[in-house]
């Protein structure tokens, strides 16, 4: 894989971050990952992260590794990355109902506290970082995005994973990545179609 | 000189002017310029609001509505990313300003340094916000231009030029402050530098506003001074007299700087009354007072707590070609510069505003048209930032948090944590006291069950709480929420102060008194008490009391709308009708917004014959909410002989008030049988 680009995962938690990571391992992308964050219900297949990347911009040493890897990043802390790099970033898009019902269902699997927002004002939340995250990659010209949509992927994982190959410089092994995905784990499902 | 077409205002906020200061000066001819601008129009007190914090202030004067509508509510808040706090955001304001109400109306506007502006918002004008102005932040290079805090941004570089660095003030700038300058220690002595920051910053809001004035064409011209407060701050103990505390070379040394202040504000107010016309209303305003005098608080007291040195009344005074010359303003409030503004351009004003035109202020009677609220409509050209940036600060901390709990990104440090609870709570406290004695009271009750349930020790809000549902009528649960204190603290003196309300409340004024009297064992000197105990004298019918405890009342605080109504309603039990007028109308020559003092004035000019006068004071009761069935009935009595139909009404609601206690009274009794049967 070439050294010429850092790819980054990215988007809200549980948003299929995690998920992507493993399509892209499967695809033959090599992960920058520390391994500390063990699986667990929520997340089965492990997270696929490296803790120093959640320490944002107190601490970037990991960049220097990351060359040629996929790394994920949650979305406020892309912000937080410098501009004197490229980087290619697989954006995950995801129906905030299921997000906001998917984080508090983990939060209560792990006894933590939830937000004392009511769904509404944290989607409100969300939706305005998002679209500050947006205004700032497109702000950005060494950032380049692809904005996956979590329903497209578990819908059409197969289709999706091609777009993700050819948006990394089509070197990636498309069908295995698209067998990384697993709709059984897809838990926190609207009722109504995602667009 | 650009033109914009249509009516001009330029409005100059003096953050804590306040007239102790100034009519010194201007008796001793120090000030002329204002002078000119007193005498060729209006002048008088502007009552402020709790708590007096300059954010919530200025935007309260700017939207002219309280802080639970536009919801800036401290200096600071959590930056958007939960990595600490920083100055409180236009991002976080919940209404439109005057200049959102401007621009979508095809006006223009230039505002320069006003509070909580940053990031300046794209309005029909130009916007330099308070933060470009700013000294420059941690690991900022100097000369850093803030893009984020001009609007439009080609002005960017214009304003940057503009801005005058305290490295190019000399000694020279700093004498007409400190006359005795070289005689100070730099080394030794800070306070000369941190004036001559002051200096700069406020040298540079002249600097710009002059230039803006000329270049950009403008229907209102804003322009914010932060510097008799932030002087005030510094170098008010040293004012004469001196204080206990400040030593005789201190004293000699720095006594000339608050009158320096003044007079150079009023130098720059001369420098922008150049740019303006005849045809231009010009309004000064300032946000609260300061305590200038023998109630300053001691040198340390002061540091400690800034807004304890804020008195309740800032200043107002205008001029322009529709309002009356050499005249007296009462009753003004900060919440009525926004109506008054969109008044004087022809504009509606908004039935949400909390405050009121001053229509008294006009040569001719103007009746402003109304419209339910300016929000909602024609926001896509109000030069608002957009929607999803917009956002309270307090909840976006608070989904961080989630963020963190996940586990998706680390937690900042504890200290960080601390300081951004410590912001969204004291912010709430905030809000909790700007909800305080409004209509709008009510909404205080949870967000103070909040902070008790996180925090059931928390005193104030314990007592606050109590406070509140004495006066929404809960008194069950006020007197169980008191009854639970210690017995120590419940008999404290603010304390028994609140279970004296309690007795008021329920109509037991000889227990008020015996609680008042425990608490003057504590509370000593203080106004609030003297007031109560009048009220509870009053109730007692032992008038030459009532008389003394609010005669003692002003002896402390002289600018004291209650203690006057209660003087009013004392002369007005001994039939001293005259007297009572007199002393109503100085209660609500203080604060407008006084029901009461408005009921009693209209009692006392009742009395006296004077109907048309007694019919508009109690109109002004009733659209204050003081509704009372004895108000209905002396409109209905006042009106049969000139308007018969307006009497009707009254009488009708006299009658429909008179059925509804009727029928009350009759389930009540029938109550018990009708338990029996079921």
């Amino acid at each position: 894989m070439s050294d010429d680009f850092i790819t980054i995962v990215s988007g809200l938690p549980r948003s299929g971050t995690s998920l992507t990571m493993q399509m892209l391992q499967a695809g033959g992308m090599q992960l920058l990952t520390d391994g500390l964050r063990a699986p667990d219900e929520s997340n089965p297949r492990g997270y696929l992260e490296h803790e120093a990347v959640k320490h944002g911009r107190k601490d970037l040493s990991w960049l220097e590794q990351a060359g040629g890897k996929a790394v994920k990043v949650i979305h406020l802390l892309l912000l937080q990355l410098p501009t004197d790099r490229n980087y290619r970033v697989v954006f995950m898009v995801r129906n905030l109902e299921e997000v906001i019902a998917s984080q508090r269902a983990m939060l209560k699997q792990q006894g933590r506290a939830d937000a004392k927002l009511t769904d509404a004002k944290l989607a409100a939340v969300f939706e305005t970082q998002l679209t500050q995250v947006r205004k700032w990659l497109a702000e950005h010209p060494s950032f380049q995005v692809l904005y996956v949509n979590h329903g497209n992927l578990i819908e059409n994982p197969l289709a999706t994973a091609g777009q993700i190959n050819q948006f990394l410089g089509g070197n990636l092994l498309a069908d295995n990545m698209a067998t990384a995905v697993n709709p059984e784990l897809y838990r926190q499902r609207k009722s109504v179609p995602v667009k | 000189m650009a033109q914009a077409p249509g009516k001009k205002i330029l409005l100059i906020g003096w953050d804590a002017a306040d007239w102790e200061m100034i009519d010194p000066l201007l008796q001793s001819g120090q000030m002329p310029a204002l002078a000119q601008l007193i005498k060729g129009g209006l002048r008088g007190n502007l009552a402020t609001l709790q708590p007096v914090l300059s954010p919530m202030l200025w935007t309260s004067i700017a939207t002219g509505k309280r802080a639970d509508k536009h919801g800036i509510c401290g200096f600071t808040e959590p930056l958007p990313d939960a990595s600490g706090i920083g100055p409180v955001r236009s991002t976080s304001r919940k209404c439109k300003a005057i200049w959102n109400i401007l621009t979508q109306s095809g006006l223009k506007s230039n505002i320069v340094g006003w509070f909580a502006t940053n990031p300046a918002e794209p309005i029909n004008g130009v916007m330099i916000t308070d933060q470009f102005l700013h000294p420059q932040l941690k690991g900022e290079s100097p000369g850093t231009v803030r893009t984020e805090s001009v609007h439009p941004p080609k002005l960017v570089q214009v304003a940057a030029t503009l801005r005058v660095p305290t490295e190019s003030l000399t000694a020279e700038d700093l004498l007409p402050f400190i006359p005795r300058l070289a005689e100070i220690d730099l080394k030794k002595d800070d306070r000369p530098l941190k004036l001559a920051r002051r200096l700069a910053r406020v040298a540079s809001v002249q600097a710009i506003a002059t230039a803006l004035i000329q270049s950009e064409p403008w229907n209102l011209m804003g322009v914010y001074y932060d510097a008799v407060d932030q002087f005030g701050h510094e170098f008010m103990p040293y004012h004469p007299p001196r204080m206990n505390g400040v030593s005789e070379r201190e004293f000699e040394l720095y006594q000339e700087v608050m009158r320096g202040c003044y007079r150079f504000h009023d130098m720059m107010l001369h420098a922008l009354l150049q740019y303006v016309d005849a045809e231009t209303t010009v309004i000064l305003i300032s946000d609260h007072g300061y305590e200038s005098g023998r109630r300053r608080p001691p040198l340390e007291q002061g540091k400690q707590d800034p807004e304890g040195c804020h008195r309740p009344f800032g200043v107002v005074c205008l001029k322009g070609p529709d309002l009356k010359k050499n005249d007296r303003l009462y009753g003004a409030s900060i919440l009525d510069v926004t109506p008054t503004i969109l008044t004087l351009l022809g504009l509606p004003i908004g039935m949400d505003m909390d405050g009121r035109p001053w229509l008294e202020a006009f040569e001719k009677p103007v009746k402003p048209e109304r419209i339910f609220s300016w929000e909602g409509i024609g926001n896509d050209q109000a030069g608002l930032h957009t929607e999803n940036s917009r956002q309270d600060p307090a909840e976006a901390a608070q989904a961080i948090e989630q963020l963190v709990e996940l586990g998706y990104i680390a937690a900042p440090g504890e200290d960080v944590r601390q300081t951004i609870r410590q912001t969204i709570l004291c912010n709430k406290t905030n809000l909790i006291r700007a909800l305080l004695g409004t209509p709008q009271e009510a909404k205080a009750i949870p967000l103070l069950e909040e902070i008790l349930a996180e925090n059931s020790a928390n005193e104030w809000c314990s007592l606050t709480l109590a406070r509140c549902q004495i006066r929404l009528g809960k008194f069950a649960e006020a007197r169980a929420g008191l009854e639970a204190l210690a017995p120590a603290t419940r008999q404290l003196g603010q304390v028994q102060l609140i279970f004296a309300d309690l007795a008021f409340a329920e109509k037991n004024p000889a227990l008020a008194l015996e609680h008042l009297q425990t608490a003057e064992r504590t509370c000593v000197g203080h106004p609030l008490l003297f007031n109560q105990l009048g009220r509870a004298y009053l109730q007692l019918e032992r008038w030459g009391d009532a008389n003394a405890a609010y005669q003692k009342s002003l002896e402390v605080e002289p600018e004291n709308p209650a203690a006057f109504d209660g003087l009013a309603r004392v002369h007005l039990e001994r039939g001293e009708l005259e007297s009572a007028v007199e002393k109503s109308l100085q209660a609500v020559g203080l604060i407008h917004y006084f029901p009461e003092a408005h009921f009693h004035l209209a009692t006392g000019l009742d009395h006296l014959g004077k109907t048309r006068e007694a019919i508009l004071a109690y109109e002004t009761a009733l659209g204050m909410g003081y509704q009372t069935g004895l108000v209905h009935h002396r409109l209905a009595e006042l009106y049969r002989p000139i308007d018969p139909q307006k009497a009707a009404t009254h009488e009708k609601v006299v009658l429909n008030s008179r059925k509804r206690r009727i029928y009350r009274a009759d389930i009540k009794s029938k109550l018990p049988q009708m338990a029996a049967k079921e």
